[in-house]
């Protein structure tokens, strides 16, 4: 291939042709794949090179969040588990209510006039709502009804109350939301492969489908059969999710923070829940109904319909996605 | 001259170094006596390995404790002996040093045993003379003038006693007492807190007065039966003297033994004035014997305290009532009750004016009155005299004292008739040995969970007793080896006895006379038309009936002397044997047993109607008495017309005793009055008996409950019926942790309430609706009603009417969750995982037959459910426990409830 006759195609002249000697062929064919064609005549400088080098051997480091199967759960272990994600999302919500008198619901009295609670939702019904916390249990009614709408069973909420008769009323709803991260800078710059079979591209990451879960390299070998996996790489959170076996929006996902990673079945919680504790950068979704890239709340939320059919490469940098 | 007269108590005193009984009794003439036996010196046996060095150990350092020594042949207590053995007899001038010799002579390496070292002297003298409590005698002797001593009418030294033949109780002189102690903060202390009143009821009336209630300080009440007084010290002098110019036998109250004696007795002291309450010059003992109890010796005469009596009789179900206070008593046994004055109430009328003193005066007067009449108008007491007359027990110690002590005095008497002589009680190491010995008990059955009809009711007449004389069981026909060549008879357990070839047992000998005895007096009961003289035979055979009984009891007890572990499990041994032989027995014959206990069997006769039933039930009689030993007989006790069993020990049942019988429901191990439920527990958990046992059915009696948690839900029950009472047993401050009642009282103290509850009071409470804990939502009836406070339903729901109704309706299969509709089941897993609403089960239709399993799989789990109550959680409470009740929350499926769900 004469190289500089390719980079002259695509609109690029180069100043010093020794550059070209940094890459290899098969680097020179990634480079050149990805150089965006310019319609105006560029010089190729030797920092555009190095830096496309740099991005290509750069250390990714993945992790993934692999669930352990139980073969038996006691009360116990479900009741650790509630608890475990109860304190981790209070202590989101206590640093709002740190003036507010946040008490415990066994110590509610006449005495205090106006308090703060922080308990997990048990029963919704109209405009009254049951919470618990590690103490009791109790009935608050929410007043505004924009709020009552986001509320779910099982979510954590942090309540501002006050006596109205003898019944307790909240005029405000504290939700723990995600802790804010720049996670998305860092990944940013990442390209993300989701194939079901080997192919060979520049992806940063690539998450095979359908194998026996394992880490190569950057390659994340996963299988499918789990709904949710949690993959770190470098610090930042990528949610796997599949969204058959939640069934429910992602919305509501993300506000609940807790999943399960074996495949659904009537009150199947087969396997260790995952505590979502960190905010995730991205959240790409299987099997919905359409494909589109979002955001909620700074999450970047990509959606791929039929991906055990076709392969995906995403560049986050561009934020596109491209079937291959 | 010869007196007759009955005998009270005994005791004696130490003249010239000598030691002189004295009897107290009351004689045909209504006169007191007392009589003096002079030379009968106290004594026990020992067993000598050498006997040089023994007589001089003797001379050396007792010689001036010794009376005389002196040999005698008599048999050992425990195993079987051919021969006589040689045993030195020691005689001692008091019967305070025994202890002495005898602890000193045990630690010698040439003694090998005492005997009879540790008899009570009085009792040593009562089994020797062969006198008895409560007999009557005839004394002859003379009259003694010169002494100051003793206190009674007729003071007589006796030159012989002999037993009469004569039933009746003679007139006795009774004394009722309660004293009043107006006090102002938490519980009176005898140290500080001067009695205030002492109130006395009189029968037969004292100079013309039925009552006299004496004040400790001046008063210008109106009222003929009041004695005012400058201070209590006079009071208290006045009182002495008033029980010794009235001379009565028996001194009662309501809790006097643990409450008035002890204190008018520390008050006497605090006056310095000698506690002289009896009939000698010898003071008044009150010994503290735990926190609460004390034991009581008023000299000469007898303290019957009625509290420890109509506990005893209110726990074997003569009569119902929730609460022990002598105005719920009184109410129930001779419809009278009396006003409440709570104890914080009396410093108040104290010290009001004369319209609130005239009002604590009466208050005291009804306390004392009311004992009176609820001894004179039932008969309580005749059953102990007829124990004393045959345990030989004096008739304060039937009372106070436990069983062992009726038939060890009885044995000691047996024993010693017939050349025996008995063991000491075991000492601290021998105590240690016996606990190491394992004991087994009777077969108890597996019932047969449920409601069942037509159940034959069968029992073995007094089976442990049987067992005895059947088998001739007995500590002086007990073997310890096999040996060859006797007679033996070899138990189930291979232990073995000689048989009554080769000896009688002393055991099986006397029961057969106490059994034989009370056949005979139960045969001229059906013949007599007397009601009097029935009373006296019926407390006779209930006495017979009781001391053969305590038998087996006794030779199981760890501290009785005659204590040997084989013995004891020979006898449950052969019951066990023969339970097991019924039962197999009627099933090979094609019955089934339904339940079993100790000494009685439940056979389900499948009969339509009571007549068949009864046919049925005494043809197996028959046919299980064709098959046992001569002694060893069963008896159709009647027939259950619905019997209902909820566990080993538990079950309530319809019994007719006979075809014409009108039935009465029974209940073993199942209560349905109890102190801290409140009314309507009683009232819905009888009612729900009636129904499944008599009028109805099992839906009927399912929507009772529904109707009555109904009622609850919508507030239509009389808040009267759910007030939960509890008293105030120690100053708040003193109390750990919260309780409801004590929470109420601070509520009240917080509001300004006129009339708030101190130590020593009851407090009513309701449990009113609200978001605070259970604890702190108690609330006072009145206040309740005033302000139409709304219960809270659901307290009542779970933790006053379920747990009881749960075990009655688990046995019939219905879970409580049936009765609470309208719970929706989700759990969080269930919304995760599923389409956003996990699955709306209607509860009703849940039944939980199995309880506990080790796991359930996952494709049957259901959901959450508390291990206690059985109530139904969507999901796992973060507490971990139930809200209601505490209990731990674990997983349930359709038929069982498990801590552990498996996923394969």
């Amino acid at each position: 291939m004469n190289r500089i006759l390719e980079l002259m195609k695509k609109g690029y002249f180069v100043q010093d042709p020794q550059i070209l000697s940094l890459l290899n062929d098969e680097e020179f064919e990634r480079f050149l794949f990805f150089l965006p064609k310019s319609n105006e005549p560029k010089i190729l400088k030797k920092e555009d090179v190095i830096t496309f080098l740099q991005k290509i051997s750069k250390k990714i480091s993945i992790r993934i969040l692999e669930p352990q199967i139980k073969q038996k759960i006691s009360n116990l272990d479900l009741l650790n588990i509630l608890r475990e994600r109860y304190n981790f999302l209070s202590s989101i919500i206590k640093k709002k209510l740190l003036f507010f008198n946040l008490i415990s619901i066994n110590k509610i009295s006449k005495k205090y006039r106006t308090f703060s609670l922080i308990g997990m939702v048990y029963e919704i019904d109209g405009k009254k709502i049951t919470i618990d916390d590690l103490s009791s249990k109790i009935d608050v009614w929410i007043e505004d009804e924009e709020k009552l709408k986001l509320i779910e069973e099982d979510c954590v909420i942090g309540v501002k109350c006050y006596w109205k008769d003898d019944e307790i009323y909240a005029n405000e709803v504290i939700f723990p939301e995600f802790e804010e991260k720049n996670n998305l800078e860092e990944i940013k710059e990442l390209r993300i492969g989701i194939f079901n079979r080997d192919i060979d591209t520049d992806a940063d990451v690539i998450i095979q489908l359908d194998r026996e879960t394992k880490i190569s390299k950057n390659k994340l070998y996963v299988n499918s059969s789990f709904p949710v996996h949690q993959i770190y790489v470098n610090n930042s959170l990528i949610l796997l999710v599949d969204i058959r076996h939640v069934n429910f929006s992602i919305e509501k996902f993300l506000k609940l923070r807790l999943v399960t990673s074996k495949s659904s079945k009537i009150l199947d919680f087969g396997g260790d829940f995952f505590l979502i504790k960190d905010k995730p950068s991205l959240i790409i979704t299987l099997n919905s109904d359409r494909e589109e890239i979002n955001k909620i709340n700074d999450i970047f939320l990509i959606s791929l319909a039929n991906s055990l059919e076709n392969n995906y490469l995403i560049d986050l940098k561009e934020e596109i996605f491209i079937k291959i | 001259m010869n007196v007759k007269f009955f005998l009270l108590d005994v005791d004696y005193d130490i003249v010239d170094d000598r030691p002189i009984i004295r009897i107290f009794g009351r004689d045909e003439n209504g006169s007191s006596v007392t009589i003096f036996v002079k030379d009968f010196f106290p004594y026990f046996y020992v067993k000598v390995k050498d006997e040089e060095k023994f007589l001089e150990f003797l001379e050396k350092n007792f010689k001036n404790l010794i009376v005389k020594v002196d040999t005698v042949e008599k048999f050992l207590p425990i195993g079987y002996q051919e021969r006589k053995t040689r045993l030195f007899r020691i005689f001692l001038k008091n019967p305070s040093k025994v202890p002495l010799v005898r602890e000193e002579l045990m630690l010698q390496d040439f003694v090998e045993n005492t005997y009879e070292a540790d008899i009570l002297f009085k009792y040593r003298f009562m089994a020797d003379k062969d006198l008895s409590g409560c007999k009557w005698y005839e004394v002859e002797g003379t009259f003694v003038n010169n002494t100051s001593v003793v206190f009674t009418n007729k003071k007589i030294e006796a030159l012989n006693i002999k037993e009469i033949d004569r039933n009746e109780i003679p007139k006795f002189k009774i004394l009722s007492i309660d004293i009043e102690v107006a006090n102002k903060e938490g519980i009176p202390d005898p140290k500080t807190h001067p009695i205030s009143i002492i109130s006395l009821a009189f029968y037969p009336e004292y100079n013309g007065m039925r009552n006299l209630v004496l004040i400790s300080k001046r008063v210008n009440v109106n009222l003929e039966y009041v004695l005012s007084f400058e201070n209590e010290k006079k009071m208290l002098e006045s009182f002495i003297n008033i029980i010794k110019d009235y001379d009565p036998d028996f001194i009662i109250g309501y809790n006097i033994n643990n409450f008035d004696i002890p204190y008018i007795i520390e008050r006497l002291k605090q006056n310095k004035i000698k506690p002289y309450l009896g009939r000698a010059k010898k003071v008044a003992k009150s010994q503290r014997i735990s926190e609460e109890r004390y034991k009581n010796t008023i000299v000469g005469r007898v303290i019957i305290d009625f509290y420890d009596i109509l506990k005893e009789f209110s726990k074997k179900g003569m009569f119902k009532t929730k609460r022990l206070g002598l105005g719920d008593v009184a109410k129930v046994l001779i419809g009278r009750g009396k006003e409440d004055v709570e104890h914080s109430e009396i410093i108040k009328l104290w010290n009001g004016d004369e319209k609130d003193l005239v009002r604590l005066i009466n208050y005291a007067k009804t306390d004392a009155e009311l004992v009176l009449e609820i001894m004179l108008s039932k008969d309580f007491i005749s059953q102990y005299i007829e124990i004393s007359r045959l345990s030989g027990l004096l008739l304060q110690d039937t009372l106070s004292g436990s069983e062992s002590s009726r038939i060890e005095q009885f044995l000691l008497k047996e024993f010693n008739k017939n050349d025996f002589v008995i063991p000491n009680k075991p000492n601290k190491r021998e105590l240690k040995e016996r606990e190491k010995q394992e004991v087994k008990g009777a077969i108890v059955l597996e019932p047969k969970i449920g409601l069942h009809e037509f159940v034959a009711y069968l029992d073995f007449k007094s089976l442990y007793p049987s067992i005895i004389i059947e088998y001739n069981i007995c500590p002086t026909t007990y073997l310890k080896n096999r040996k060859e060549g006797l007679d033996l008879i070899i138990s189930p357990i291979n232990t073995y006895f000689v048989s009554k070839n080769v000896r009688e047992g002393i055991f099986p000998r006397v029961l057969k006379r106490l059994i034989e005895e009370r056949d005979k007096i139960k045969k001229i009961m059906k013949d007599e038309k007397d009601p009097n003289k029935k009373i006296l035979l019926e407390a006779k055979q209930l006495a017979l009936k009781l001391l053969a009984n305590a038998f087996y009891g006794y030779t199981g007890f760890l501290k009785a002397r005659f204590f040997v572990a084989d013995i004891a499990n020979t006898i449950t041994a052969y019951g066990r044997y023969w339970i097991t032989n019924v039962k197999k027995f009627a099933e090979e014959i094609g019955y089934e047993i339904v339940y079993g206990d100790t000494d009685s069997i439940m056979v389900k006769t499948n009969a339509k109607s009571l007549e068949e039933a009864f046919k049925i039930g005494t043809e197996l009689e028959k046919l299980i008495n064709s098959k046992t030993p001569q002694n060893i007989k069963m008896k159709i006790e009647g027939i259950m017309k619905k019997i209902l069993f909820v566990a080993k020990k538990k079950y309530v049942g319809y019994l007719f005793e006979s075809e014409n019988d009108n039935g009465k429901i029974v209940m073993k191990g199942i209560e349905t009055i109890r102190r801290d439920w409140c009314e309507l527990v009683s009232e819905t958990l009888s009612k729900v008996i009636e129904i499944l046992l008599i009028t109805g059915s099992e839906r009927e009696a399912f929507e009772y409950v529904k109707e009555v948690f109904r009622k609850l839900k919508n507030n239509e029950i009389d808040v009267e019926k759910l007030a939960i009472v509890k008293s105030i047993s120690r100053p708040l401050n003193k109390y750990k942790g919260q309780q409801p009642h004590i929470e109420l009282v601070k509520k009240m103290m917080r509001r300004g309430d006129p009339n708030i509850p101190g130590v020593g009071d009851r407090v009513s409470y309701v449990i009113v609706a609200g978001p605070q804990k259970i604890v702190e939502r108690a609330e006072s009836v009145e206040y309740v009603k005033k302000y139409k406070i709304p219960i809270d339903a659901e307290y009542y729901i779970y933790h006053q009417l379920l747990p009881p109704l749960e075990r009655i309706f688990n046995a019939i299969g219905i879970t409580p969750s049936q009765f609470i509709t309208g719970t929706k089941q989700k759990s969080i897993i269930g919304i995760l995982l599923q389409n956003g609403n996990g699955t709306n089960k209607n509860q009703s239709n849940v039944v939980i037959k199995e309880g506990f399993v080790n796991e359930i799989n996952i494709k049957e789990l259901v959901g959450f459910m508390c291990s206690k109550c059985n109530s139904v959680y969507k999901r796992m409470p973060l507490s971990g426990v139930c809200n209601l009740c505490n209990g731990e929350i674990v997983f349930y499926s359709a038929n069982a409830k498990s801590k552990i769900i498996s996923l394969n």
